[in-house]
């Protein structure tokens, strides 16, 4: 058997807040996939993304947030005032500028907590782009240098990034294997790395492609499912609702293009020559460019990786999680829409929250549109 | 090391060692520099020594490449020289079209089959300027870059300097502007080409540094001082040569012929700009374009970087005649 236990533990007990309670040094809150995590370690601190998915905190956050604002921005919101586990152990939060919600959570939740805010471009693909994100990158470098008063060098950065670069090649041997295992436990897989230590999941990660290889020489076969692509808000532990309908209804989500899931580990930081200039070049790049987020003006990107990964993966069904009140994935909804009707690709749009409220009706449409795909 | 890196490096150590010193590893027993008589005027090529033909003996192979195989090489070198000095020798002297044929054709071959491959694997200055790359980053020095505007500005001059030398060869065949400014400006971008400089010293002989013999000259060699300047700084810019020499800039016509072509798949493409970054001549089409699968820029020397370094399998692709060679 695979040992998943592993990374459901994880993501779905306090056990990691329980260790990092006993670990003296600095803890620093991220979000998003726009935040250079390689710095942070360089820097002697550990990362833990604090992206949240919880209901109950996003209700607790009503009191000094409104009611009509995205779910995912209210938890996270909520859970650091909460100051629980992860939420309350971090020193600093790195807080990206991607959408409105996490804007002017830079400043709501500086109220709380110190708050370093990264600057994000509308636009990601022009030259002034590049190069006021690689100003921010570098005032990043600085602020975590002065939280834990050690300088980051060509050789603690360079040991950073290449054991980033171990655990993105151990993500992406993992998702050549992802058909043996559910879509629910690819995402639990993708979702321990928000928290947990990166030598040790790397490590991991890697002991599980090696059984799933041996499984896969022995017993190669994948379940039967209608093949299903994941695409659009992230599903972030416990707002798995969506993905258990889709499973429990007979679908198999054999990829998805989620920040929260194949998208977190994906890209490496490819360099020839080892010099701090031309890593945090390599850095700022690599958390900008490649990134699919619907924030940026130009949204072709995640358009051709949809389309690639429905090819790639023989996928028969698209299924769009539009967290309500996100204007971005709704936009481009259409967009991605338009894209699938062309290629006989059929899409179903979800528009949810974290209540568990619409369970019902979202099985429905679920269930429907599995019939519907499987003719 | 990466593959196909590795392979690169290879060929480059051979092709120096065989350009280069080729006249050592196989001696050309023909001595081709006839004694001057003083008072005689000078009108064969052969006689005019005073640029240096520091290579007493003929080349090894009577061709020419569109690269810098060199003139001046200590002992000739294997072969005869670039392409460029074979276009400004022959216009000069109107060579006839059955003389000039063979080679012609040589070259264009190797032009039109490879196009600047030439440069990323069989220039010895190329080599060179690796090298230089490769000294910077074991002292862990950061590179420095161009700003659009340099860039700009120096694809220009390259192509001027191009063209006007080769114009100014076909003048100088006439005899308008007098013997002595013919004389002065023959081979004209030899004159302050740093090969010029730097071949014949790689095999221990002088070359000439100032050639007195009128202003003209004096002025055209002591640019060579400046150009060899120039050539160093490709310790600082990965290849900076290359953003000037005009032999470049003559084999990048022939970059974008369907030939050898560099392939991307849009739909694999993250945009992660990682070629753009990682290309050694700073060409950014590789990542820009967003349109034709085509993306073989004219100043491409095929070194490949950007294919191996591409983290999407299959995404980039060199072809050769439209067959697919190697991928990312």
């Amino acid at each position: 058997m695979p040992d998943l236990e592993y990374f459901r533990d994880l993501v779905t007990t306090e056990r990691r807040a329980a260790e990092l309670a006993a670990f003296d040094g600095k803890v620093v809150g991220t979000f998003c996939n726009f935040v250079p995590e390689e710095l942070i370690v360089a820097a002697g601190a550990v990362p833990v993304r604090l992206c949240s998915g919880d209901a109950a905190a996003a209700g607790a956050s009503e009191v000094f947030l409104p009611r009509d604002l995205c779910p995912s921005v209210k938890a996270t919101a909520g859970a650091v005032q909460g100051g629980q586990g992860l939420h309350g152990r971090a020193d600093l939060l790195v807080m990206p500028t991607p959408c409105d919600g996490k804007k002017k959570l830079g400043s709501v939740l500086a109220e709380f907590r110190a708050v370093h805010v990264l600057d994000l471009p509308p636009r990601k693909d022009s030259s002034s782009a590049r190069a006021f994100w690689l100003d921010q990158v570098k005032e990043l470098r600085h602020a975590l240098e002065k939280l834990t008063g050690r300088s980051i060098t060509r050789q603690t950065l360079r040991a950073a990034i290449e054991l980033f670069n171990r655990r993105t090649a151990a993500w992406r041997r993992f998702l050549g294997l992802r058909h043996l295992v559910s879509g629910t436990d690819a995402l639990f897989v993708a979702q321990a790395s928000f928290s947990d230590d990166v030598l040790r999941y790397t490590e991991r990660l890697e002991a599980l492609c090696a059984e799933l290889e041996a499984k896969a020489r022995t017993n190669g076969a994948e379940s039967g499912g209608v093949r299903l692509l994941l695409t659009g808000a992230p599903l972030i532990w416990p707002n798995h609702k969506v993905i258990g309908l889709l499973e429990g209804g007979g679908g198999a989500v054999v990829a998805d293009e989620t920040c929260a899931g194949s998208q977190r580990l994906y890209q490496p930081t490819v360099l020839r020559e080892w010099n701090l200039r031309a890593m945090l070049e390599a850095l700022a790049d690599k958390c900008l460019k490649p990134q699919t987020c619907p924030c940026f003006v130009d949204g072709g990107d995640r358009l051709n990786r949809i389309l690639e990964l429905v090819e790639a993966h023989a996928v028969q069904g698209v299924v769009y999680h539009n967290l309500r009140l996100c204007a971005l994935f709704d936009i481009e909804s259409f967009a991605v829409q338009r894209e699938l009707r062309q290629r006989g690709i059929p899409m179903l749009t979800l528009a949810t929250d974290f209540s568990q409220e619409d369970t019902g009706q979202l099985k429905n449409r679920v269930d429907a549109f599995l019939e519907m795909v499987r003719t | 090391m990466n593959r196909i890196t590795l392979l690169r490096r290879i060929t480059q150590v051979l092709c120096f060692v065989v350009v280069i010193y080729g006249g050592f590893i196989w001696r050309h027993p023909i001595e081709i520099l006839p004694k001057i008589q003083p008072g005689v005027p000078r009108t064969t090529l052969y006689e005019r020594n005073r640029i240096l033909w520091v290579s007493a003996k003929e080349s090894v192979a009577d061709l020419y490449i569109p690269a810098l195989a060199c003139r001046f090489i200590a002992k000739g070198g294997f072969f005869k020289s670039c392409s460029l000095h074979f276009l400004s020798e022959n216009f000069t002297w109107r060579t006839s079209a059955r003389v000039m044929m063979p080679h012609l054709l040589f070259v264009l071959a190797l032009s039109l089959l490879f196009g600047k491959l030439m440069c990323g694997w069989v220039c010895p200055l190329g080599a060179l300027m690796d090298g230089m790359t490769w000294l910077r980053r074991q002292c862990g020095k950061a590179r420095r870059f161009l700003s659009p505007s340099t860039e700009r500005f120096l694809f220009n001059t390259r192509h001027t300097l191009l063209w006007a030398s080769l114009a100014i060869s076909v003048l100088i065949g006439f005899p308008w502007l007098g013997a002595g400014a013919n004389d002065a400006m023959f081979l004209i971008y030899c004159q302050f080409c740093p090969a010029r400089l730097l071949y014949p010293e790689l095999g221990g002989v002088n070359p000439c540094w100032a050639d007195r013999t009128s202003a003209i000259t004096l002025t055209l060699t002591l640019c060579g001082w400046l150009t060899f300047a120039l050539f160093f700084l490709g310790f600082v810019v990965p290849r900076f040569w290359c953003r000037i020499c005009a032999i470049g800039a003559l084999t990048g016509y022939f970059n974008r012929g369907a030939i050898l072509t560099i392939e991307k798949s849009q739909r694999k493409c993250t945009s992660c700009g990682t070629c753009a970054r990682n290309c050694p001549v700073d060409i950014k089409m590789v990542y820009t374009e967003r349109g034709r699968p085509v993306v073989t820029d004219p100043q491409c020397q095929f070194c490949l970087t950007c294919l191996e370094d591409c983290p999407e399998p299959g995404c980039l692709e060199l072809k050769f005649l439209g067959k697919r060679i190697v991928k990312s």
